[in-house]
């Protein structure tokens, strides 16, 4: 397939996915709605915990608030139905015919994850209102700007991957047995969406640091927030780059090894 | 048939359709464990935020991590007693389209009753488990003296509640008589009684704590363990009113079951 | 005192109309957009104890509608409605202990249980004595021969042994009336005709009332004395089954055989199709006895096979649904 065919046909499929996205307008707002009462809630009990004071432990409310806005931005566009689409496919036994399609099964996963991107960045429009009622958000620490949205993109990307790799476990459970849900959960947790990382006692953040998931959102939120400053930011973002590294070639390797499997077994 | 008679009897046959459920349960069995974990999970890990948060900074709104365990646990406790015998409630879209909800209509047992007993799921147990988790040890950890009359108070609050919670679910399920596509709505209830109902409401403000009391979250768990700390007046509401939580969540509930009846009426039954 | 009564029943459906578009639902919820349709427009008949009733009509026509304010499901919008003494919307747990409901298309039982705990179950909340439920029991299952399948869980039953199980247990408990809709829906001859078998019999025996709703005509020819006939939600006919065909449709049908074929040309009768030495023969009996016109086509051709038949109950009704529709 030419090049040009070939993006032809990951265009034509992403666009399918975005018009199926649109079908289940319903659902829609349920992802803009958990995202936006969780910033609520958030800005509410910090603001609480400062109870007046404008700076703690060095560290002023507004930073603060504007972590959790942008965290609950994150979450907005983070979060993605692969792994709900996924054990749906093999449970209905539909994957079959999804491997047999001209445009392999990964990318198939990907076109969709972008698909739902296109959908949910419009989306953030909606979060302002909410964010100026209830939160705050203020300007980036000096040229953290730029810095912020590229460690963003990486954190996105590094986000697909993960799930990719979590979504092949399906291959060979066949069920996920609400594992989905519970991944959805702890994966918020653990990348800094509700808690930044500094905050957290020494112990915790140690572990957390050496995982994948807060070079997703923290380091991006870091970055903006001007917790990182100076060489500090592109040491985090090549760890971000070091991590999408390690997880996409994993994930690529699962994959292969899935993709094998189900056609051996014949689906 | 008088009102006691009719109420041992919705039981005894609750009990007969329950025995039916628990023996066509079997093949659920498999995801159970994974279910309760998950449920557990979502419903703590607020918690555990707040813990981390208040680690470092000590309180909040003059709650200490220990006062904040007391209401959530109760929070927890009553929400897994309301969904353990209620869980079947939000599939009622689908019994009615499915044409199941018709054959409630025809048999001689309270159609809500058999609603509850269509299906036996014990995943509301991890809600209670990690409910019963933060409660047991904030009790003994919190500067309440425990009589017998707290104690009392404390299983009022946590019936009444659930009762709260159940009385908006079964008013969507009513609704759902009417219009299908109750999921966004049913949803965003669920939120604001998972997200806003585990904390102090003082945390949100004046005008979030009066909007939290009167859209009823605030009676579920929030009222009823000032009452327990002794802490009513930071409630701007008069005391009694947190003294009587229980009755407004019976209330609620009551008043929840009359809607439901009366819009049994307006069932437009499955296609034909 | 007749056992069903109804009389000026109505039921309108307001189907709100659904938006579109952000937060629908609760759009939908307040919207005063509504579409209201009459699917049953002013019904009144009355059932006796002991009567095997066929309630017919096209799709759409109210039949379920009318079946499902019977039986409780659906509130009227008005009129009055009473069967075995009880308002059926108002009392329904009352009204469901002397009732037998089987529908075609959905099944009663309990999917995942074996059949015979679907039985138990019901002899439970219905609170069947022990004896009588065990007698009911043994005897249906003999006469439907379902002690095959007994302790198979009743997702694995075919259609047909599902619907057996669904009449045994309507009937378990002995209700005075029975509804069946659609019953014989997708069996097979031989089970279709277990199922009217069985019908008729517990009319017959127990006196159960029967309202059955159908497209089967071999059904309602087998089991019905009496027929209710509506469209468009109103009865168009109630009453026996002779008196309709000889309204409807007074012509009967002689096909005869011709040795060789021939033009045939008969006083008393039109040709309504010829074929290859078969004739078909439309006359109306009451002018002329078949026997008179079967003595005139043997004299005037020579005939070696001969037969007569009744005009269908389906054809009657079709011809009606059309008389209607072009008045």
């Amino acid at each position: 397939m030419s090049l040009a065919g070939g993006l032809g046909a990951r265009w034509a499929f992403t666009e399918n996915r975005i018009r199926s996205v649109y079908v289940y307008r319903t659902d829609i707002l349920i992802w803009l709605i958990a995202p936006a009462m969780q910033l609520v809630l958030m800005a509410a009990l910090w603001r609480a915990i400062y109870n007046g004071r404008s700076t703690l432990d060095g560290v002023s409310l507004s930073v603060m608030t504007t972590y959790v806005s942008l965290a609950a931005i994150q979450n907005l566009i983070n979060w993605d139905d692969t792994i709900d689409w996924l054990t749906a496919r093999v449970r209905d036994g539909k994957i079959g015919a999804d491997m047999a399609r001209p445009v392999g099964i990964v990318t198939q996963q990907v076109c969709g994850q972008v698909a739902q991107l296109i959908v949910k960045t419009p989306m953030i429009v909606l979060m302002l209102p909410v964010i100026f009622l209830f939160s705050d958000l203020s300007a980036p620490a000096e040229g953290a700007l730029g810095w912020y949205l590229l460690s963003t993109l990486v954190g996105w990307l590094l986000n697909c991957c993960i799930g990719l790799l979590v979504a092949s476990v399906v291959f060979w459970t066949l069920e996920m047995g609400g594992m989905e849900f519970l991944y959805s959960v702890l994966s918020g947790f653990l990348s800094g969406v509700l808690v930044p990382l500094w905050v957290m006692p020494d112990w915790l953040r140690t572990i957390l640091e050496w995982l994948p998931w807060q070079a997703v959102v923290y380091t991006p939120l870091a970055i903006y927030v001007g917790r990182f400053e100076g060489t500090r930011v592109w040491q985090a973002i090549g760890v971000q780059f070091l991590w999408l590294a390690v997880i996409g070639g994993l994930t690529w390797l699962v994959w292969r090894r899935a993709v094998n499997r189900v056609v051996v077994q014949g689906g | 048939m008088t009102v006691r008679a009719s109420v041992a009897w919705q039981l005894k046959a609750g009990g007969i359709l329950l025995g039916g459920a628990i023996r066509g349960m079997a093949q659920y069995r498999a995801d159970l464990f994974m279910t309760m974990a998950a449920g557990a999970v979502f419903q703590s890990v607020g918690f555990f935020a707040l813990w981390v948060m208040l680690a470092r900074f000590g309180e909040i709104g003059g709650w200490s991590i220990s006062d904040v365990a007391l209401l959530y646990g109760i929070r927890l406790v009553a929400h897994a007693v309301w969904a353990l015998p209620f869980n079947q409630l939000r599939f009622v879209e689908d019994f009615v389209q499915e044409g199941t909800f018709d054959r409630f209509l025809i048999r001689p047992v309270n159609p809500l009753v058999q609603l509850m007993t269509s299906r036996f799921r014990l995943h509301p147990l991890g809600d209670l488990l990690a409910g019963l988790v933060l409660l047991i040890p904030a009790m003994s950890l919190v500067d309440v003296d425990w009589n017998a009359w707290r104690l009392g108070f404390l299983a009022l609050a946590i019936l009444g509640g659930g009762m709260v919670e159940g009385a908006f679910q079964l008013g969507m399920s009513a609704i759902a008589f009417r219009t299908l596509g109750t999921r966004q709505a049913r949803f965003t209830v669920d939120s604001v009684f998972n997200l806003y109902g585990n904390y102090p409401g003082k945390v949100f403000g004046r005008a979030g704590q009066l909007a939290l009391t009167i859209l009823p979250v605030a009676f579920v768990a929030y009222l009823p363990t000032t009452v327990l700390l002794g802490r009513t007046d930071e409630l701007g509401l008069p005391a009694w009113l947190a003294y009587l939580s229980p009755v407004v969540g019976a209330l609620l509930f009551a008043g929840s079951y009359a809607f439901w009846h009366r819009q049994i009426r307006h069932y437009q039954g499955a296609g034909s | 005192m007749p056992l069903i009564e109804t009389a000026g029943l109505v039921k309108e459906f307001k189907r709100v109309r659904r938006k579109q578009g952000a937060f629908a639902t609760v759009r939908t919820l307040f919207s005063r957009d509504y579409e209201v349709t009459r699917a049953v427009d002013d019904i009144s008949f009355t059932v006796e104890a002991g009567e095997l009733v066929g309630y017919l009509g096209p799709n759409g026509a109210g039949k379920s509608t009318t079946i499902k304010m019977l039986t409780g499901i659906l509130t009227p919008t008005s009129g009055h409605l009473e069967v075995a003494g009880v308002v059926p919307w108002k009392h329904r747990e009352r009204n469901a202990r002397n009732i037998g409901v089987v529908f075609g298309q959905r099944s009663q039982l309990w999917w995942d249980l074996p059949l015979i705990d679907s039985f138990r179950m019901i002899g439970r909340l219905y609170e069947v004595p022990k004896t009588r439920y065990r007698e009911n029991l043994d005897r249906f299952v003999e006469i439907l021969g379902m002690s095959s399948f007994l302790d198979t869980p009743v997702r694995q039953l075919s259609l047909g042994q599902r619907m057996r199980g669904d009449l045994a247990a309507a009937m378990i408990y002995e209700p005075s009336i029975l509804y069946l809709d659609e019953p014989t829906v997708g069996l097979d001859v031989i089970a279709k005709e277990r199922i009217r078998e069985f019908v008729a019999e517990l009319n017959r025996d127990t006196g159960t009332t029967v309202l059955l709703t159908t497209h089967d005509m071999d059904d309602v020819e087998r089991l019905c004395r009496r027929l209710v006939l509506i469209d468009h939600g109103k009865v168009l006919y109630d009453g026996p089954v002779g008196p309709l065909k000889e309204t409807y449709a007074p012509h009967r049908e002689l096909v005869v055989q011709l040795a060789s074929p021939a033009d045939v040309a008969v006083a008393a009768a039109d040709v309504v199709r010829a074929e290859e030495g078969r004739v078909w023969l439309s006359f109306d009996p009451r002018v002329t006895p078949a026997a008179a016109l079967i003595a005139e086509v043997s004299a005037k051709y020579e005939v070696t096979d001969l037969s007569l038949s009744e005009p269908d109950l389906e054809g009657v009704i079709r011809r009606m649904y059309l008389e209607r529709e072009s008045r």
